[in-house]
Parts: C-alpha cells; structure tokens; sequence
C-alpha cells in the first residue's frame, strides 16, 4: 500500500507515487542549485517542468494514472541527471569545481538538539557540535540565561539548511559536481533507507512538516521553546534539589553534633513537650528533603531522561514517610501551641513587721552569686548553684508603687506564668523561686527569679506590688531603676528608671519628689525607650516614645 | 584525456548552430526541436537543450511567445531573430569550412 501526492507541474495535474515524489523534488532541487547562478536559470528551470509535464502526459494513460519511481526515473534520465546537465551548462560552472566557496551559516537541521544553530555553528566553527552545546550551556548559566535570547534570535535569523547546495556550503565543502554527486547519492539512499523502515504516515507527516508555512515556523518556535524551558526548568530542578538535599544533610550532620555535645536537659528547654528534639530534628528533615528528592527525579525526567528513576515501592515508602512525618509534626505544633495557653499567678502577701519607720529604702541585689551562667538561646539563661544543680534564670522582675488603702504599707509578690492547663500554670508559678530581704526600713529585691529547667521555656514574670501609705517615704536605688514598672504615678512626671535614685513622699495618690531640682530637663534613652523631661516648680513637659508609643504630658502652665 | 567529455565539448560547439537552424524555416516550439535534435543524435539529454535555448535568448538570436495548446500546458514557440540569421549564415559558412577542413584532414 502506497500513498499518492498530487502535484502540478505546469498547470496540469499529477498523481504521483510518495516515492517518486521525492526522487523528482529532490532532483528538480539540484536543478535549480545547478541553474540558480545562470542568466535566465528561472526560464530553464520552467522549461524543464514544462518538459517534465509533457514526459509525465505521455506516459499517464487515464485520469487517475499514478506515476511510479520507475516512470520518474525514466524522465530524469531523458532530460539528464543535474551532474549532466551543470557538466555541459557553462564554462563558468566548471571554473567552480575547485574553488571552495566561504562557508555560511545555517542551522543544521540534522545534527539538532533544539533549533540546529548549535549543529550549525559547529559548522561553521569547524568544531564537533558537542563543544559548542557544551560551551552554550557554560554560557547558559554564567549569563543567567542571557544567551537564550541570543539562541531565538539566531534560530529566527539564520536559515535552515534545506538543499544540498545549503549542506554544503554550511560544511565549506568545494561545490563540484562530484561533491553534489556525492551529496545526492547519500541522501537518496537515506530517502529510500527512510522509505523502507519508517512507516508512510510518519513520513508524511515529516513532508508536512518540511512545508515551511509560517504557522508551522510557528508551532515549531513554541514546541523548541517549551522544550528548552523543560531542559533549563529541569537543570535549575536538579542544581536546586542536590543544593537543597547537601545543605539538609550536612545540617543534620551538625545537629547530630550539636545535639551530641549539649546535655539532653538543656535541649528540651526549647520546647514544652517531652518530645525528643531529635525526633523534631528528624521530623523535619524527612518533611524538607523528600520533595527535594522528588523535584530531583523531576529534573531528571525533563532532562531527557526517560527511564524509571525511581521504583514504585520506594516513591510510595517516602510518600509515606513524607505524610507520616507531617501529621507527627502538625500535632507537635497544636500541643506545643496549646502549651502557654492558660495563665495563672501565685501571689504571696509579704508581713510588714515593722512599719516604724517613714522611709521604705528598696535596694537590688543583683545575680552575683551565680557566676557559672551560660545563656542559650536569646532570653535562655541557665546557671548552676554550689551543688552543682541546674536553673533557668530570668531577669522579668518588676515593681510598681501605688497608695495603699490602709495605714500599713503592703508588699505582695505575685509569680505569673502560663501552662497548657490551669494545674500546669499554677505548678509552673510554684516553681518560680524569687528571693526578697526586708529588714527595717530596708528591702533588697532581686534582679531575678530561677526556676527549675522542667519548667522548660515560659514566658514567665515576677511582678511586686508595693503598696504605700499616704504621708510615707520611700527611697529606690539608682541600680534597681532597670525593674521599675511603668505607670508609677509621681508629680514629676518622671518615667520609670529616672524615679530611681531619688527620695519620693506617697501624697493625694502620687509620688512626691523630695530632692529632685525645682527646674530641671534631660534626655534619657534606653533599651526603653527615649524620654525627654523639662520642668521647674510650675510647670512640666515630658516626651516619651516606648512600647506605648509617643506620649507628650504637660502640666502647669 | 574524458572522451565523453570531448564529445560533449564537441556537440556542444554546433549545438547552437543546430538548434537555430531548425527554427530557421518556421517557429518551433520547444519539443518539436528537441525531437528534431535527438532523431540526429545530437542530444544526448533532453536538459541540455533549455539552457542553451536561454543563452541565445540572452544573445537576442532567438525570441518566444506563448501560444495555447489543446494537450497540456502552453507552449513557447521559438522563433529565430534577424541577429540570429545573420549569425546563423555566420555559423554555417564557418561549418562547411570547418567540416570540409576537419574531413579532408582525417582522410589524409
């Protein structure tokens, strides 16, 4: 079974066997390279399809006559092989024979990997095609794909090399007719190897595709592009996984040290679970590094490689894993979420034995005798005492002075600090240990509070209430400044650490300053916050910017 | 020494004599010439003819027109220019001396 292509040749109509269609384009395109350079070449080129017509109406017998490769062959050697007829044509044609015309550039559509202008340029280089894809793909990543565009534009502008003159040229090889005879002869061959072993329908769809219609340029243009962004997407797949998985490996490697050297106890301070943080560590990794491992095969795959990467049973062993590990972890973060979800304090109401004296003095004493500390994470700090047993320290301390409602001054610590449940809370403030000293008319606070490492990360605060009756005195050391609350009401409008340091009378609800200048300003800036402070008997103005953004306070005039 | 090419060389030399003198008498077009060429074996393939039709077109020594035809595509009929006859009689007094010359020569 054979197909039959119409054609025309000089206004008539022709059946002709698929074959001998080829053999005669293919002969009638070494015409037209033979007859090209010659005056009126055009005017002999038609006679000769003139002739062919006429050959071909000799022979067609009916209307629906094929003409087979036999017949064809017939005509061309009636009307002379191109060897023949360039061999007689001219002199001038001769004079070619030996002369090597300068090599142009063509796209080599038979040594293509996307468009042919690697093939081509190889071509013209005088260099494998290989060095020249290879130095493409150098390119490639040093321009940032910078050359892709150099690609399309020479795809586009550099024409295919369809004819055998085209071949040639884009080889330098010497254009004689031994060379064209050459050329001709091998290319028939594969024409017929092509016609033995492909099957008809692939072949005509390749002589569809040989019609250069713009539309088809088109098609093509899209289908090399996406196939380029497949190579490119699958590369940048490929550089991004290995980096991925390398980085996963070797952080693993170092968390396993890392995990190695820091006692377990200290490790599970980041978190409120008694979940291992290894398991964490591993959950993690199998969550990150399996897609990277799938993104790889992928990048495998658009590289061209279509062979089975990756058996069922392992994709399906690591999809499993891959799941099993998310839902571990999702449940880890709901409980480690849940964790600081109550809060509760435990107050403590401190006996003030001895209210004789007028002035409270409130010192500090600092964490000096943990010397051994080692601080962790940011806010983490841990210590050892004398017995060589482990605490996490904090320095979340404040207090805050308001009128006391009765005549004896109150003194109240209150532990706060949360818990996934109310017991857990509750335990949790137990467990803060805060240490205060009141002798006479002195009371030393710490700086801090400790708490056992159970207790694991929390925000957690101690918080002093001072409660002070009207017509008392009372005195903060300069270095307690730090752990002063904020709205501690005093006439001077000060804020927080510039109280300290001075002497201050509880009157109608505030705090009167009893040494503080009549007239004074400053700046203050701190960890706080900034707070500008100009006053005098009369009046005052304050500027605070904190937490609680800008607030300006005047007062007097 | 390419005897076929010789041969070529030397058909190729009175070809243009032969072509214009068979259209000397009347136009022909152009398969009519190539019959009358090959009946005299002067043609070896049929391809050769068209180029050479060309060339003496270019030399203005023939002119074509087209004219309809019942069977097939229209033909071009050829025929011969007043620079072609006067080249033509320039052809053929130089063959009968070249003939009468080369003869005497190789029967000596």
């Amino acid at each position: 079974m054979n197909k039959t292509i119409d054609i025309h040749l000089a206004q008539t109509l022709f059946s002709l066997d698929e074959q001998a269609y080829i053999i005669l384009k293919k002969y009638l395109e070494k015409l037209e390279f033979v007859f090209i350079k010659t005056e009126g070449g055009k005017d002999i080129l038609e006679d000769i399809e003139v002739r062919i017509s006429e050959l071909f109406s000799e022979i067609k017998t009916g209307e629906r006559y094929v003409i087979s490769v036999n017949e064809v062959e017939q005509v061309i050697e009636t009307l002379g092989s191109p060897e023949d007829l360039a061999g007689e044509e001219s002199e001038t044609y001769e004079a070619k024979s030996n002369y090597t015309e300068p090599k142009k550039l063509f796209r080599d559509t038979d040594d293509r990997f996307i468009g042919g202008v690697a093939g081509g340029l190889s071509h013209y280089v005088g260099v494998d095609s290989i060095w020249v894809r290879l130095i493409l793909l150098i390119l490639f990543f040093s321009s940032i794909g910078g050359v892709v565009l150099v690609y399309i534009l020479l795809w586009i502008i550099v024409p295919e090399a369809t004819t055998t003159a085209d071949k040639l040229k884009m080889k330098g090889e010497p254009v004689n007719v031994s060379n064209i005879k050459k050329k001709i002869k091998e290319e028939l061959d594969q024409v017929s190897n092509t016609v033995k072993e492909v099957d008809y329908e692939n072949l005509g769809n390749q002589l569809k595709k040989k019609s250069k219609s713009f539309s088809d340029f088109l098609l093509q243009l899209m289908k090399g592009l996406f196939k380029l962004a497949g190579l490119f997407i699958g590369i940048i797949f490929l550089v991004i996984s290995s980096i991925s998985l390398l980085g996963l490996f070797i952080g693993t490697i170092l968390g396993s040290v890392f995990t190695a050297i820091i006692p377990n106890e200290l490790l599970q301070l980041g978190v409120s679970m008694d979940l291992p943080v290894i398991f964490i560590g591993l959950f993690i990794f199998l969550i990150a590094g399996i897609p990277f491992v799938f993104l790889f095969t992928l990048g495998l795959h658009l590289l061209g490689n279509s062979g089975q990467i990756m058996g069922r049973t392992p994709k399906l062993l690591l999809l499993g894993l891959w799941v099993f590990a998310a839902i571990a972890l999702s449940i880890f973060g709901i409980i480690e979420s849940k964790a600081f979800a109550v809060t509760s304090k435990k107050s403590e109401l401190i006996e003030w034995e001895n209210n004789a004296a007028d002035t409270l003095k409130i010192y500090v004493n600092e964490h000096q005798k943990y010397s051994e500390t080692v601080t962790l994470f940011n806010d983490l700090t841990i210590v050892e005492n004398e017995l060589g047993e482990s605490y996490r320290l904090d320095n979340n301390v404040r207090l805050y002075i308001e009128k006391s409602k009765e005549d004896q001054p109150g003194l109240t610590i209150e532990k706060i600090a949360k818990g996934w449940s109310q017991k857990k809370a509750i335990k949790n403030a137990s467990e803060i240990t805060y240490v205060h000293d009141l002798f006479n008319d002195q009371l030393v606070l710490d700086n801090f509070w400790i708490s056992p490492i159970s207790s694991k990360t929390n925000p957690e605060k101690v918080v002093i209430n001072l409660a002070l009756p009207e017509g008392k005195y009372v005195f903060i050391d300069n270095d307690f400044g730090d752990y002063l609350a904020k709205k501690i009401k005093n006439d001077q409008g000060y804020y927080r650490k510039r109280i300290a340091g001075h002497l201050w009378k509880m009157e109608r609800g505030e705090l009167v300053c009893q040494d503080c200048e009549s007239t004074k300003g400053g700046l203050h800036i701190d960890e706080n916050g900034l707070e500008l402070n100009i006053s005098d008997d009369d009046s005052s103005l304050d500027i605070t910017i904190d937490d609680n953004g800008l607030q300006i306070k005047k007062s007097g005039d | 020494m390419n005897i076929e090419n010789t041969k070529a060389q030397m058909r190729k030399g009175i070809l243009e004599l032969c072509i214009l003198s068979t259209i000397d008498k009347k136009p022909k077009y152009s398969s009519e010439i190539l019959n009358r060429l090959k009946e005299s074996k002067l043609l070896v393939v049929e391809g050769t003819l068209y180029p050479l039709l060309t060339r003496l077109k270019n030399a203005e020594l023939l002119e074509y027109r087209w004219e309809e035809s019942n069977a097939g595509p229209p033909r071009k009929y050829f025929t011969i220019t007043k620079e072609g006859k006067s080249f033509l009689k320039e052809l053929n007094s130089s063959w009968s001396d070249l003939s009468i010359a080369v003869t005497t020569l190789i029967k000596k």
